[in-house]
């Protein structure tokens, strides 16, 4: 188990450098002259006055030393978790980020809780009922799930229940409630993969010979389908939340956006706008690498849970 | 004929999904043609109609005839979706071939990149690129390609080293077959059904996250139609003229919902198996 967990953590690691050296080559191929802009967005228009503020800046951030000590600091940095300052409010991107950190991840917590709900609740029913009503109701939702996009979810919500009914505020950050619309928005649209691949790795082992054999014997259908189905269908239902988590970051920005929720996600969009570049590379390192971890986590725990995977069964 | 009507009636989800596309793809060709209302013109005396007969969905805040502009959308979306998938789904097929078939250091490398590529969500990588350089179509384009070829890498990749362990490839080698004689005549076309699944899929999720950068406005800029844009509009106008919301999310969500079910049931009617293969293509 332990050293199943180095070797991911290892990939993981490799992982994160990998993209902070992606980002790094990405800025040094970007077109135009960063240093530049900055000043100019930042300090003054005048072309005369600039010249003198580049210099200056070039040499503060080391921009004419060789390229391995400009990726060397880049990495140690990094590590230090020093992202440099916001151009807009002049503090270190780190407290801008870890300032709106709260808001997202309440947001992120309640919405992959409601997935996880929605998901295993109707997965299960889609592989054990296969028909009636409620498995069309079930169906339908499944294909609208997966096609609705966030945005236009958060819109038709906030049509109904704010705009018609007037009975949930949906801009702010003041109470609970107004956490209500944002995380079914992004619940629903994240329910859409897990569900999909909980029925059908459930169909697969309700086929299976063990599972007639637990009927056999005359065990309540209740715990044929609770301990013997679902817990052998959760391998690929855990992968799929890891994989998840890109969709997650995505949806955060996006739901952030509709519902003026001030999270991390629309620090990026806030950033983006501004052109305020050291924040929109912190928002991305940070996206990244809290996607690495989940991924981390979810992998060890589907370990934990099938000796097949710590013990390289599946690989060649 | 009656082979592929049977095949294309055994599936509901096939044919509703098809239905929905082929409607869509004739609406944003031919509507602008048929339909004698300008897309980007604006018609200020017009403004926030609600539907009628002549206007059919209504108008939106610059007096423009929100059909026409929901079908150019469309079309916008469309041109521009389809060659970037598939563009992606030829490099990707390619690679995950290569790296299966040759394992060893060549997988390694290849795996590592596509791991990379999946730890940068696509609509975040997008907002990197445009923040630094701003909106152009190309770049997005770029961005697309950059993301998607993992998709199908990660499958094509899988179904070869499952291919391998049926021994053909193995036979084949022993009575003299070259690699790219493999590779072109047999491990391509063997993994062509998933990736097939894929694209369709792939394009109906395409649609979601460029209509969702241009909702969340950098992506195409106005007065250019575009689904998302068009949301994005209409938001500001949702109290007096909810239709402007409405319409084009149905738009919106048959669109992609058209491509996922028609992706979805390729994925089983093209291969029976892989429901069974499902635990392995995860891990």
């Amino acid at each position: 188990m332990l050293r199943y967990v180095v070797k991911r953590l290892i990939l993981t690691l490799l992982v994160i450098v990998g993209i902070a050296t992606f980002i790094f080559i990405f800025l040094k191929v970007a077109p135009g002259d960063v240093a530049r802009t900055i000043i100019a967005e930042k300090y003054c228009n005048e072309a005369a006055a600039q010249e003198g503020l580049v210099i200056k800046f070039r040499e503060k951030h080391g921009l004419e030393l060789p390229l391995y000590v400009q990726y060397y600091r880049w990495l140690i940095a990094l590590i230090k978790g020093d992202l440099g300052y916001s151009l807009v409010t002049d503090t270190p991107v780190i407290y801008e980020i870890a300032a709106r950190l709260p808001a997202t991840i309440s947001l992120a917590v309640v919405s992959m809780l409601i997935s996880l709900f929605l998901a295993l609740s109707m997965g299960i029913i889609l592989a054990v009922r296969r028909k009636g009503l409620l498995y069309q109701f079930i169906n339908f939702f499944a294909i609208f799930s997966s096609s609705v996009p966030a945005y236009v979810l958060g819109l038709l919500l906030i049509l109904v229940f704010s705009v018609t009914f007037k009975f949930l505020p949906f801009v702010g950050f003041e109470s609970p409630l107004h956490l209500v619309l944002p995380s079914i928005t992004l619940g629903v649209v994240l329910s859409a993969r897990p569900l999909k691949t909980l029925h059908l790795s459930m169909v697969e082992v309700l086929e299976q010979d063990y599972i007639r054999l637990a009927k056999a014997k005359g065990l309540p259908e209740r715990l044929v389908i609770l301990k013997h189905t679902l817990r052998n269908s959760m391998v690929p239902f855990l992968s799929i939340i890891g994989l998840e988590a890109g969709h997650l970051m995505s949806g955060v920005v996006v739901v952030e956006t509709v519902f003026s929720w001030p999270g991390v996600g629309k620090l990026l969009m806030d950033a983006v706008f501004n052109r305020d570049y050291p924040l929109i590379l912190g928002c991305v390192i940070f996206g990244a690498t809290s996607y690495c971890i989940i991924n981390l986590l979810t992998d060890i725990l589907c370990a934990v849970i099938d000796p097949r995977i710590r013990l390289g069964f599946y690989q060649k | 004929m009656k082979l592929q009507l049977n095949f294309f009636f055994s599936d509901k989800r096939l044919l509703v999904g098809f239905t929905i596309l082929l409607v869509i793809i004739i609406l944003s060709l031919l509507g602008s043609l048929v339909i004698p209302y300008n897309p980007i013109e604006s018609d200020l005396s017009n403004a926030l109609l609600p539907p009628s007969l002549t206007h059919p969905f209504g108008t939106d805040h610059m007096g423009r005839d929100l059909f026409v502009r929901i079908l150019a959308g469309l079309k916008m979306s469309l041109t521009f979706i389809v060659p970037s998938v598939l563009l992606s789904a030829g490099i990707g097929t390619i690679l995950g071939v290569v790296a299966g078939y040759y394992g060893g250091i060549i997988d390694e490398v290849i795996y590592y990149f596509v791991n990379l590529m999946l730890s940068l969500p696509i609509l975040i990588l997008a907002l990197m690129f445009v923040g630094f350089f701003g909106f152009s179509v190309l770049n997005l384009f770029v961005v697309l390609v950059l993301s998607l070829w993992v998709l199908f890498a990660r499958v094509s990749r899988n179904v070869v080293l499952s291919l391998k362990e049926e021994g053909f490839i193995e036979g084949l080698k022993a009575i003299g077959a070259g690699s790219f004689y493999l590779i072109t005549k047999h491990l391509i076309p063997n993994s062509l059904a998933p990736i097939i699944a894929l694209t369709t899929t792939t394009m109906g999720v395409t649609f979601i996250i460029v209509s969702s950068l241009c909702f969340l406005g950098v992506g195409v800029q106005p007065p250019t139609p575009e689904c998302g844009l068009i949301l994005r509009e209409g938001m500001t106008y949702m109290r007096v003229a909810p239709w402007l919301v409405i319409f084009p999310s149905i738009f919106i969500t048959f669109t992609v919902a058209g491509f996922i079910l028609v992706g979805d049931s390729l994925r089983d009617l093209l291969d029976p198996k892989a429901r069974f293969k499902l635990r392995k293509f995860l891990l």
